[in-house]
């Protein structure tokens, strides 16, 4: 999620990075060096050729050791003994009689490219440098005298000359030219760390929304539709509540919290906020039925019930407001993974097409709120056929379930069509498609759920 | 290709722009050496022909290093990669072949030196296991002509010598590059969880603030009109025509306000943003966002995060006009398959190059492979930026090293004063995704959006 090193780790980051490359170069240098002592110890062995593969299998084994710890004393031993083993690879290889001709042999530079890849102790461009200067002294030094005491000629090492000075050039430049990025390293950090705070600031602003609109919306709506006259006792209660609402300042807070007990006692469906949303319709003078397996509310979390009571609430108020009939009917479904309300009216229904972009209802109260949750809502309507919103949910049941709670609780899963009446709609609903939103088969057609409904009787 | 491996060019495109300049400097030695070791070694080369083409073979690798390499060709893929070091080993091959027989020294060979060089400067761009994977296997080929050779070589020693001294040619800079790239690419995800830990501590030590900031900010557009006509509805308990008239009033602005907050997206934010800091370096500017159909929800944290950047970078940048933003976001219809218009070029490479066509907007979506199951979202950045283009692409450059990194496409176009930016952000089609936005439901009438003239956001 964060783009890029910001600038502080950066010298370090890469002189580790550039300090493993180095140790790498050099392990496969020496492991050069050791094969091809070998293999030219395959004739005539000599106790010189035998020294120098001691040699070079401790420098292998020091530069691991500070391939592991960067330290100075690690350092300072690893030039020594490389030099060392320089000395005694040089002799031993050039010492061969009759072999070689020159000294100017990649072969020969083998352990000197390792002595300057140290890689040493330290994090920083010039540090690192330092180092590998050291390195390309102690190796030089180490075969001037080696090969000094042979008859071959001494030539200049090209390979380890390149070496040397491109390592140099490429921990300068990593080093220099680092520069150039800097302002603009700490501005995308920023927008990083922006944009998730505006990720959070937006999750907000749309739990606010659906609570606003759940609250004074549907409230001053209310009042624009009330007669001439004193307030009636709903509507009184209703802004009352309002207005409460408004003043509890914390109420995101109270959304967010997580920790938040799950709803209290043994009955579910009493403690729910569902029950709590048709308790108030209830008192605004619709008239809902209830059905199916109300416990199995008991299994949602305390944030799902609280969106979902709050989703139910503003089906409730739809129906209240726009369906222009003062019943309606919820039907509660449970299996083993989800848990679904669904609120049917018999209403006036409505026709996509003739609804308004800026009607946030059910966009923003019902669907977003569910969606967050991870849930589905499906919708049923056309004019005149009343409309069916199914909300789910999910919510699998509890592996072990509680002892208490089972001798509560009608086992879950289908609904048994004997339990309530209307059984032909809970049992159709049981059959309905599954709550994902899949391109129904357009209006004239409803799903069987609305067929059964008392939509039926109201419909001409 | 499907699953990207970690490059440091990828977690740290600003790093790897820095270190740019080495992939040109091992380009150059590569050329140069082989071209030297060629003619100083002229008498050992029985084939001039083969040792022409070998040359050649090398250069081309090198080349295609340093356009690979380049910035404005980001992110280096694995195509790439693998012409890059096809032609090195090819290069390689012809030179043995033009000396076969005749070769008395491996170590002066340009191939094996050439190969390990380039695996080297490969370490910012690719995963380590390609690196090394290509090491081992240049090796192995390395071995195999090599030994053949041991006839001609002029020194006295077992053949094997030779085969590790080519070896060691390629491997020591291949490891190299390989434990460059695994070490930073490393440390870079380890700082990044890091960073996220701390960044998501943060934004919940906010949350409570947040929260409360946010209801603070509804309650107050609330406290002039509706709360005192509740409490005053409350006080004297009957309703006047008067009363109706006002609530549905008051409705139809609480409607309008939370209609547009719902609409808002983070592009909103991050303009509005730009639009206040304008105003406080006292050049107040008209910013323009052109976001009909509320794409800008579709992108990516990174994405959202390195084009908020840019447009700060632009907004801040001496020379801009303030009232020349316009920031247009479109795209491939959302419900159906990806459109893609005949006689187009259907690498998005090509489109990229083409200068011309980044000029129309409607030239967007040229460059879409024909049948890829994707969404092509575009946001087209436009501003009048008054320098000379040399110094707006220098201001761009760190901003867009990201950008490609993040964006499928990225296309610039420089006119004094006029500067065009497109970035193509390609999200594969999810069937659920797609049917999740209220329009797919028939009778439903949430999130259902008119197309509406592009908004004015002052």
């Amino acid at each position: 999620m964060s783009l890029g090193l910001p600038g502080h780790l950066v010298e370090a980051t890469l002189s580790r990075a550039l300090a493993r490359a180095s140790h790498w170069f050099g392990v496969i240098c020496l492991a050069g060096a050791l094969a091809s002592v070998l293999a030219l110890s395959m004739a005539p062995v000599t106790d010189r050729l035998l020294a120098t593969i001691a040699a070079i299998v401790g420098m292998g084994a020091l530069l691991a050791v500070l391939a592991k710890w960067r330290t100075v004393p690690l350092t300072i031993a690893y030039l020594v003994l490389g030099a060392a083993c320089t000395y005694l690879f040089t002799g031993a290889v050039l010492g061969m009689p009759g072999v070689f001709s020159s000294s100017d042999l990649f072969l020969i530079s083998l352990p000197k490219m390792a002595l300057i890849m140290v890689g040493g102790a330290g994090s920083g461009a010039l540090v690192g440098v330092l180092w590998s200067t050291v390195g390309f002294l102690f190796a030089e030094v180490a075969a001037t005298l080696a090969v000094s005491q042979t008859p071959v000629p001494d030539r200049p090492d090209v390979f380890t000359i390149v070496t040397y000075l491109m390592l140099v050039g490429v921990m300068l430049l990593d080093g220099l030219t680092r520069r150039t990025g800097r302002a603009a390293q700490p501005a995308i950090h920023r927008a990083v760390q922006d944009d998730e705070a505006r990720t959070l600031r937006h999750d907000f602003d749309v739990r606010a929304i659906a609570l606003m609109h759940d609250t004074t919306l549907n409230q001053l709506v209310s009042v624009a539709r009330a007669k001439p006259g004193p307030l009636s006792r709903g509507l009184e209660a209703g802004i009352r509540e309002t207005l409460h609402t408004l003043a509890d300042r914390d109420w995101l807070t109270h959304v967010d919290e997580r920790t938040a007990a799950a709803p209290a006692g043994s009955d579910g469906w009493l403690a729910s906020a569902v029950y709590r949303a048709i308790d108030r319709s209830r008192d605004r003078g619709l008239v809902v039925d209830i059905t199916g397996e109300k416990d199995a509310l008991g299994r949602l979390d305390a944030e799902q019930d609280r969106e979902l009571g709050l989703a139910v609430q503003q089906c409730l108020v739809n129906v209240l407001q726009h369906a222009g009939i003062a019943a309606a009917e919820v039907v509660i479904d449970a299996d083993d993974e989800n848990v679904s309300v669904m609120v049917l009216d018999a209403g006036s229904g409505f026709m996509e097409a003739e609804t308004g972009n800026d009607r946030l209802g059910l966009r923003q109260s019902v669907r977003k709120r569910i969606e967050r949750l991870g849930g589905t809502v499906v919708i049923w309507s056309r004019p005149g056929a009343g409309t069916s919103v199914l909300l789910t949910l999910p919510a699998p049941v509890p592996a072990p379930v509680p002892a208490t709670l089972s001798a509560d609780l009608p086992p879950s899963g289908p609904l048994a069509p004997s339990q309530q009446g209307n059984s032909s709609a809970t049992g159709q609903l049981a059959n309905a498609p599954a709550p994902t939103p899949t391109p129904a088969p357009a209006a004239p057609a409803p799903t069987p759920a609305l067929a059964d409904t008392p939509a039926d009787q109201a419909t001409p | 290709m499907t699953r990207r491996s970690p490059t440091q060019q990828r977690l740290d495109p600003l790093g790897t722009l820095a270190a740019w300049p080495l992939a040109p400097a091992i380009g150059a030695v590569v050329l140069c050496y082989s071209v030297i070791a060629t003619v100083l070694q002229s008498d050992q080369v029985h084939t001039p022909l083969l040792a022409t083409l070998a040359v050649i073979a090398m250069a081309s690798a090198a080349a295609t290093l340093v356009i690979a390499t380049r910035p404005a060709h980001s992110p280096f893929g694995a195509r790439m990669h693998l012409v890059m070091v096809s032609l090195a080993v090819l290069g390689y091959l012809l030179e043995t072949a033009s000396r076969w027989g005749g070769n008395q020294v491996v170590q002066d060979d340009f191939g094996p030196i050439g190969v390990g060089l380039l695996l080297l400067a490969l370490a910012p761009y690719r995963p380590w296991r390609e690196i090394a994977l290509s090491g081992a296997i240049a090796s192995v080929i390395a071995i195999a002509i090599t030994l053949p050779q041991s006839g001609s070589y002029r020194t006295d020693v077992p053949a094997a010598v030779y085969a590790i001294v080519a070896v060691t040619q390629i491997l020591a800079p291949a490891a190299a590059g390989a434990a460059y790239s695994r070490r930073i690419v490393r440390s870079i995800k380890l700082y990044q969880t890091d960073a996220r830990r701390a960044i998501v501590a943060r934004t919940e030590e906010a949350r409570g603030q947040l929260a409360r900031a946010v209801v603070e900010q509804q309650v107050t557009a609330l406290k002039s009109g509706v709360i005192p006509f509740l409490t005053d509805l409350l006080d004297t308990g009957t309703v006047t025509a008067l009363d109706i008239a006002q609530a549905g009033q008051l409705a139809a602005d609480v409607r309008r306000t939370l209609v547009a907050e719902v609409d808002r997206t983070w592009l909103d934010s991050v303009v509005a943003r730009e639009r206040a800091a304008l105003a406080e370096r006292g050049t107040p500017g008209l910013l323009v966002v052109a976001d009909p159909e509320h794409r800008a929800t579709v992108f990516a944290a990174e994405q959202r995060a390195a084009t908020a950047a840019l447009l700060g970078a632009l907004c801040a940048a001496t020379g801009f006009d303030p009232h020349s933003l316009v920031v247009q976001i479109t795209g491939t219809p959302r419900r159906t398959q990806t459109r893609t218009q005949p006689g187009t070029p259907t690498n998005p490479r090509a489109a990229a190059i083409r200068p011309d066509l980044g000029q129309s907007p409607r030239g967007l979506r040229a460059g879409l492979p024909a049948a890829a199951p994707a969404h092509i979202d575009t946001i087209t950045i436009q501003a009048a930026l008054d320098l000379p283009p040399r110094k707006v692409r220098a201001l761009l450059r760190p901003y867009l090293g990201v950008i490609r990194v993040v964006f499928g496409a990225v296309r610039v176009t420089v006119r004094r004063p006029s500067l065009t930016i497109e970035l193509d952000g390609v999200r594969p089609v999810d069937p659920a995704a797609d049917t999740l936005p209220a329009t797919a439901t028939p009778a439903t009438p949430l999130g259902v959006r008119a197309q509406r003239p592009p908004r004015q956001v002052r």
